[in-house]
């Protein structure tokens, strides 16, 4: 720890960091565009010119972002120099900026906005012409409206420092300088959508997100990305229990800032899936709607005349790694306590592209959100044995869980599945599993669920319910606890929080984990919180 | 009138072909360096640059014996030699490249010794393209004659040169936007402080980067002798022989070679034979367009980096513009705003938006729409670009020649605005005499800061 004084107090703050972070922490904010906690520090936009005791007496200006905190250090905040400064540099930031917040998508989370209401002159001086280059598209995801641009290069770094590719650059000199690519070579690497994020004003936008309602009529709700074993944390941006808007929320342990591109944008498909809207029985080889007490009742009757012929060997139970820890949990439950069966097992999907970037965030090759957590759960990782099960005669009725986008069942897969004498599946859309089952129980998607899920390296992870499933789609959970009930199994009625009691106490990785002490950045299935091991 | 000297310029007034080595070597060249290597530690020679009191002729005038001081010990170290040349009014650095390459080349091969580097840049303005040519081959001679290469004059010492050609940009000769340049990136200079080429320059190593004079005058301190070298100019001001580069409405123009104590007005009447048709003289601007400009009233004084300093202009490069009376200042402004704005390497944001505005507000005003509050709103953006800059560009051709033009020049830039066009105002009408600077509201800053501010900066 280090003493600095500011304006004639002392504090302690934490020594090595740079001046930006080292009085956020005290509450004191110093404006500043280029800076970004991400990434490396320019200290090009001059904003956060502050006056410092350079030599006994003698005070200069310095740049805060790159000001690494020793004790003793003398600065003046408040001081005339300090403040014209910021006033100085407003000015000539706005003197070609086209003041087009009215249409601007970044109005509301704009550093230009902000600091203009703190630091600025209310009316400009400026009485020349503007700059006014075009606009242009740099990737797939990206466009640039160049006149908003301040030239504060943190897109820059950000692509030569953590993607590694240097696709953006800056061409010309002097005001004529512009973001830019090169020809044939478009911002389109796996997360570069990312520069939107961190652009501090409306240059760099998704075109997602283009001429969208504005960001302060949304209700904000924190979520995991589902897309792979990596766990993004995220914030959904949510209005009338649609998202508009997925970010990147910071957790260092995880993803830092950052997320990728697939994920970032994957709430369209999830959004836009063709959903599985109400319970379906099969008559005479077809798929029918039906209701729930009937679908329930066939699925417990044909579950109950299996077991009873066959001996509790009959019947399966088969997990999901898209479904979170509690409602794999309550299926082991379900197989333990009501079907008495120990033929368990966990539908694995094929694993897909890995990545890695320069700056070390990871895309995993598992592309569900859960295997680690739906392993720790059911004690197995596979549903090898099932297959096995089912191709020698012992089991012959299997309840599965589903809820993957895009399932594509090997051939070798469906058709031991199809010997089945019955299917029990719960799926969210028309899927391979859907076509083979006897009975399906529509579930519900990622973002429709709370609960929590376990991402590769061990972490637990909440996710947050942005809008109820749709149509007669019930939340899996519920199904569950539903279908115990029948069983006379008392599995419920209980909240996710209450389930992730039960695990605590029956899982030994999960002991003495809970929804608080998970929080929003999450805990390590050790059982140890990695904040209090750190002696935060 | 102080004489002519004939030290830097000695082998290319004896009409010597001095790219060939072997006329250089005739003409007593590659002796100091044989005297260096030879018979003189490193550390020797260090003291004898500090001991000569040469002044770097880069423009600041920062002292080079404590610029080569303040390297650490980490090692290796490389050295850039600075011959981007393009500050406007300049042609010193090209004269000695053009026409006695050796001399530098003999000058980086002591420094190279004396600092212990093995590997040196000579950073050479593209435009220079025929110079670069000559450079290298110059190198090349250097190395069949044993100068350069492996164990050096059978010292044991190691040394490779190199001729690197300019981005074409005036920043390249910033000297961690040269560094920057050289490591192939965009030449954004670096952050100063917190750390200085001499800790952290070319590839994160200890750097120095002098200018191609400085180099040649190194040659000529170990040739003589520092105590010899010390008695030329003034022990005071500035020691050694300079090159000034006369231009402008003078009668013959040109690169002259005198000590630092003759004065400004001997050297435009005695030296440059005078003002074009024997015109009044309106302002002189002494050490390339950055250094802010002198009235007929204080071109009376020494040329040292000192003595310019104390009149709140500074050395510089030694190029020399001078105006006669049929100058309007507006449009020497106007020049030299435009050349910074066209030279701003817009990383930084005061000089990236504020010098285009000011050359905006300078161009409006000549054009005839000048407001009463434009010499006010000028001084003001000065103020809010001096000193928050990444580098010193932003001051230095961006500021100083706005700033002193705007406050000497006051009653020229006040007629432009009053009657709504150009105007050229008798010479005597145009400017303020020192004691009525501060008459016009409001001066920014200290006005006599600005050269110790440049000092400050290397």
């Amino acid at each position: 720890m280090a003493t600095i004084t500011i304006d004639d107090i002392e504090y302690t703050v934490a020594e090595g960091r740079n001046l930006i972070d080292a009085v956020a922490e005290l509450g004191i904010d110093i404006p500043h565009f280029c800076y970004h906690p991400g990434l490396p520090a320019d200290g090009n936009c001059r904003m956060c010119l502050t006056e410092m005791e350079i030599r006994p007496g003698q005070f200069g200006m310095v740049t805060s972002c790159t000001m690494r905190i020793k004790d003793g250090m003398n600065f003046r905040f408040n001081s005339p120099a300090t403040l014209d400064n910021r006033k100085g540099i407003m000015e000539f930031l706005l003197i070609n900026h086209p003041l087009d917040c009215s249409w601007c998508d970044q109005a509301g989370e704009c550093s230009l906005q902000d600091n203009s209401f703190d630091h600025g002159r209310s009316k400009s001086r400026f009485i020349e012409t503007k700059r006014v280059p075009p606009q242009k598209e740099l990737g797939p995801h990206i466009q640039l409206f160049t006149t908003r641009c301040i030239l504060c290069q943190r897109c820059t770094r950000f692509c030569d420092e953590i993607t590694g590719t240097s696709e953006l650059g800056i061409i010309e000199m002097g005001a004529r300088s512009e973001i830019a690519v090169f020809d044939g070579q478009p911002l389109n690497n796996k997360m570069s959508a990312n520069v939107a994020d961190i652009c501090p004003v409306g240059a760099l936008v998704t075109k997602d997100f283009l001429y969208k309602p504005r960001i302060w009529h949304y209700e904000k709700i924190n979520s995991v990305c589902p897309g792979c074993a990596t766990g993004c944390n995220t914030t959904h941006e949510v209005m009338h229990q649609k998202i508009y808007r997925t970010k990147p929320r910071h957790n260092e342990e995880v993803n830092s800032y950052w997320m990728c591109d697939e994920g970032r944008f994957s709430y369209h498909d999830w959004q836009d899936l063709d959903r599985l809207k109400s319970p379906m029985k099969r008559e005479n080889g077809v798929l029918v709607a039906t209701t729930w007490p009937d679908a329930i009742q066939l699925a417990v009757d044909g579950l109950s005349g299996l077991l009873d012929d066959g001996g509790n060997s009959s019947v399966g139970v088969v997990g999901s790694a898209m479904m979170t820890n509690e409602e794999n949990y309550l299926l082991k439950q379900l197989a333990e306590l009501a079907l008495k069966t120990s033929a368990i097992g966990l539908y694995r999907k094929p694993e897909g592209e890995e990545w890695t970037a320069k700056g070390g965030f990871r895309i995993e090759p598992d592309k569900t959100p859960n295997l680690r957590g739906a392993s720790d759960i059911l004690g197995t990782s596979d549903m090898q044995g099932i297959l096995d099960g089912i191709n020698s005669g012992d089991i012959k009725g299997l309840y599965m869980l589903g809820g993957h986008m895009n399932l594509a069942l090997s051939e070798s897969e469906k058709s031991t599945l199809s010997k089945l004498d019955l299917l029990v599946v719960q799926d969210v859309c028309d899927s391979d599993l859907v076509t083979l089952a006897h009975i399906a129980l529509p579930g519900a998607i990622p973002f429709e669920k709370d609960g929590t899920t376990t991402n590769i390296q061990g972490r637990v992870q909440r996710l947050n319910q942005v809008a109820p499933p749709p149509g007669a789609a019930r939340l899996d959970g519920d199904i569950l606890q539903y279908i115990g009930q029948k069983f006379n199994t008392v599995l419920g009625p209980k909240t996710p929080a209450e389930i992730m009691g039960d695990i605590s106490e029956k899982v030994d990785d999960y002991k003495g984990l809970n929804y608080s002490m998970i929080g929003e950045s999450g805990a390590l299935a050790s059982g140890v919180n990695p904040l209090e091991e750190a002696g935060g | 009138m102080a004489e002519p000297l004939n030290i830097l310029t000695k082998e290319m007034r004896e009409n010597a072909n001095l790219a060939d080595i072997n006329e250089y070597i005739k003409h007593g060249g590659y002796q100091a360096l044989e005297k260096a290597l030879k018979s003189m530690t490193s550390e020797a020679l260090i003291d004898e640059i500090k001991n000569s009191g040469i002044k770097g002729r880069g423009g600041a005038g920062f002292s080079t014996g404590m610029k080569w001081s303040l390297c650490g010990d980490r090692m290796p170290r490389y050295l850039c030699t600075n011959g981007d040349e393009s500050e406007p009014g300049s042609f010193k650095d090209r004269l000695l490249l053009e026409g006695n390459p050796h001399r530098v080349i003999e000058g980086m091969i002591i420094t190279c010794f004396a600092m212990g580097i093995n590997l040196g840049y000579i950073y050479i303005r593209g435009e220079f393209f025929q110079i670069i040519e000559q450079m290298e081959s110059a190198f090349n001679q250097a190395r069949e004659k044993g100068f350069l290469g492996k164990d050096i004059l059978g010292t044991g010492f190691d040394l490779d040169l190199y001729a690197h050609p300019g981005a074409g940009a005036y920043i390249c000769g910033e000297e961690t936007g040269l560094i920057e340049s050289l490591e192939g990136n965009r030449p954004y200079p670096r952050l100063k402080p917190p750390f200085f080429p001499a800790a952290i320059g070319l590839w994160g190593q200890p750097t120095i980067v002098n200018n191609v004079e400085t180099m040649a005058q190194v040659t000529i301190i170990v040739g003589m002798g520092a105590e010899a070298y010390k008695q030329i100019g003034s022990e005071e001001d500035t020691t050694g022989p300079r090159l000034f580069g006369l231009c402008g409405h003078v009668k013959n123009p040109g690169a002259y070679e005198f000590d630092s104590t003759i004065t400004l007005k001997e050297l435009i009447y005695d030296v440059a034979g005078g003002i074009r048709d024997d015109n009044k003289i309106k302002g002189v601007i002494p050490g390339g367009i950055s250094a802010p400009i002198l009235t007929p009233e204080e071109i009376n004084t020494p040329m040292g980096f000192g003595a310019l300093g104390k009149l709140g202009s500074m050395g510089g490069t030694g190029g020399i513009i001078v105006m006669d009376e049929k100058t309007s200042m507006i449009d020497t402004l106007l020049n030299a705003s435009s050349f910074a704005r066209h030279e701003s390497c817009g990383q930084c944001t005061p000089c990236r938006e504020g010098v285009p505005w000011m050359n905006d507000i300078i161009r409006r005003i000549k054009h005839g729409d000048g407001r009463e509050e434009d010499i006010d709103l000028l001084l003001d953006i000065c103020k809010q670009i001096h000193g928050h800059t990444v580098c010193v560009f932003g001051q230095a051709p961006g500021v100083w020649p706005v700033r002193t033009m705007l406050i000497k020049y006051w009653p020229e830039f006040r007629a432009c605005i009053e009657q709504k066009k150009q105007v050229v105002l008798p010479v005597e009408e145009s400017y303020l005499k020192p004691h009525q600077y501060e008459h016009i509201p409001p001066v920014p800053g200290n006005f006599r800061m600005v050269t110790e501010e440049a000092d400050a900066a290397g």
